[in-house]
């Protein structure tokens, strides 16, 4: 008790004071941003599978070649499994992974063939940061057991030697694509039509095994990621008057009025000008302060 | 004969003369006040607050989720086929009925400067591509040229457009569909609301866009977007 009166009990209570003001200023932004997204993505064909996060089942029954909404999670570490769906939650799991998440982020989780053509779980980073205006972002990622492939886009490469659980991005402008694979010359798979929309990111899988043949496409788009045009400039000659225009009229009116006034003034104090002398002044000043109102320039100039 | 008038003919001619210049001072400083946002409102601004579908992931608000549970997720088709195309029957033309004003439309993007793409052509409206057409949800935005290099443009009387007025869109399927205007809006260009003007999402809205305000005779450009909201009939 003693002590919080004394000089140590004012510093005290002014670092609370300081602590509580703190934490009540923290802007909730910084709570919000403390998570982040995790996409599953299913590229493991004739696989019904249970998805679990940190020992919690979060789907039941993903079936093949499906991905999931985005699942918020708090930064930090977590642990991805995958069973075999009605499985046991204690069973080993067929495929598990942990992902260390940070503020902000979106991860895709997929489950696909590795290049040895055996099952795995790979974790890509998503870059869906804003897209430039007019443009869109393909991300071809390799989740096949297939070899290394080059990226076309209506015959004109834009990525070379994509390999298993590697990725290639690239930002194109908007617009339908012819999208092909070549593989040491050879076209890999079938050559697909792709819509790449303005302001959406585009993550294409390659999935299955080029030896049974069997490759094919999942795609999973992200919207609104782009940005509005910055301006709409449709004028160049000034044919239209401005708006709202100088109050022409009723400016001259009023001082055509105040002018007549002050004439009026004059002629009738001719004997008596040394009484008027204040008034024409005034009426001086009334002027100039037209002058000085006529323009923002005109007012910063006076201050 | 000048010092004839009477002190009370000589008071209410200081009265006038006070009062013309109290007046003209009340006059210049109400404008100079309104110079800054000369936004000119006609009808009730559309609500956008008001989306049909969902904010896009990125922007969803993320709830913290300490405890992942049962059944949180759901999931949806990822084959390339699902992809939607996003191409939609463009407009082709426009009609405005009060003051009698259109023309054609061709599509356009942006210019590499950020704004959108307008064409050269003064007779000829832009409409925005990557946005909807009028019509499907979102906000389709159609500009005009007020004038170019000296010739009026098509949009040359759109300040002049009032809430009920009605504007026929034609499609390059050669359907038509009819808007009817519910507000205008001046605003400084600095100030202009293009996310609401070219969002994407929420009630179909249609949004012709062109210049007007004070003119710049140093950039050639006017100071401000005059922008005419209309809604699906």
């Amino acid at each position: 008790m003693k002590i919080c009166r004394g000089p140590i009990g004012i510093v005290l209570a002014a670092l609370m004071f300081a602590a509580v003001s703190a934490t009540l200023s923290m802007p909730s932004g910084a709570q919000q941003a403390q998570t982040a997204q995790v996409v599953v993505v299913h590229g493991l064909r004739g696989f019904v599978a249970d998805v679990y996060v940190d020992s919690k089942v979060v789907l039941e029954a993903f079936r093949p070649e499906r991905v999931t909404d985005p699942l918020s999670l708090p930064v930090g570490e977590h642990l991805i499994e995958v069973r075999e769906a009605n499985a046991p939650a204690t069973a080993k799991p067929a495929l598990s992974t942990k992902i260390v998440l940070a503020a902000g982020e979106r991860v895709s989780a997929v489950a696909h063939l590795g290049s040895d053509r055996k099952p795995v779980l790979t974790v890509f980073r998503d870059n869906i940061k804003p897209v430039t205006r007019g443009r869109s972002r393909l991300v071809v990622r390799d989740a096949a057991a297939a070899p290394a492939f080059d990226v076309l886009l209506d015959g004109r490469a834009v990525a070379r030697n994509v390999t298993s659980r590697g990725q290639s991005e690239s930002e194109v402008s908007a617009n339908q694509y012819k999208l092909s694979l070549v593989a040491a010359g050879n076209d890999l798979a079938p050559s697909q039509n792709v819509p790449l929309n303005e302001g959406t990111v585009n993550f294409l899988y390659l999935i299955g095994s080029a030896s049974d043949d069997s490759l094919g496409w999942l795609a999973n788009k992200v919207d609104g990621v782009g940005l509005p045009p910055a301006a709409v400039q449709t004028g160049n000659s000034g044919l239209v008057g401005g708006q709202p225009s100088f109050p022409v009229v009723p400016v001259t009116s009023l001082l055509g009025v105040a002018l007549c006034a002050g004439w009026w003034l004059r002629r009738s104090s001719v004997a008596r000008s040394a009484q008027l002398e204040p008034a024409l002044e005034r009426s001086g000043i009334g002027t100039g302060s037209r002058r000085q109102g006529n323009g923002p320039s005109g007012r910063a100039r006076r201050r | 004969m000048s010092g004839s008038r009477s002190p009370l003919a000589r008071r209410v001619i200081w009265v006038v003369l006070v009062t013309a210049l109290v007046a003209t001072t009340v006059t210049l400083v109400f404008w100079q006040q309104d110079r800054p946002s000369p936004t000119v409102e006609v009808g009730a601004t559309p609500d956008r607050s008001r989306p049909t579908s969902t904010a896009p992931p990125r922007t969803s608000p993320s709830i913290l989720v300490p405890v992942v549970d049962r059944d949180l997720l759901d999931s949806h088709p990822a084959r390339l086929e699902d992809l939607p195309d996003g191409t939609a029957v463009a407009p082709v033309g426009v009609r405005i009925d009060r003051p009698d004003i259109g023309g054609s439309a061709i599509a356009a993007g942006v210019e590499s400067s950020g704004a959108m793409a307008v064409g050269t052509d003064p007779l000829v409206l832009a409409w925005y591509r990557y946005g909807p057409s009028p019509g499907e949800e979102g906000s389709s935005v159609i500009a005009g040229h007020v004038d170019y290099n000296g010739r009026p443009g098509v949009f040359y009387r759109l300040a002049e457009v009032t809430p009920g007025a009605s504007v026929i869109v034609t499609y390059a399927d050669r359907t038509e569909r009819r808007f009817v205007v519910v507000a205008r809006r001046h605003f400084p260009k600095s100030d202009l609301p293009v996310d609401q003007i070219f969002s994407r999402t929420g009630r179909p809205q249609l949004v012709l866009i062109t210049c007007g305000g004070e003119f710049d005779d140093a950039a050639r450009s006017y100071r401000e977007n005059v922008v005419v909201y209309a809604e699906p009939a």
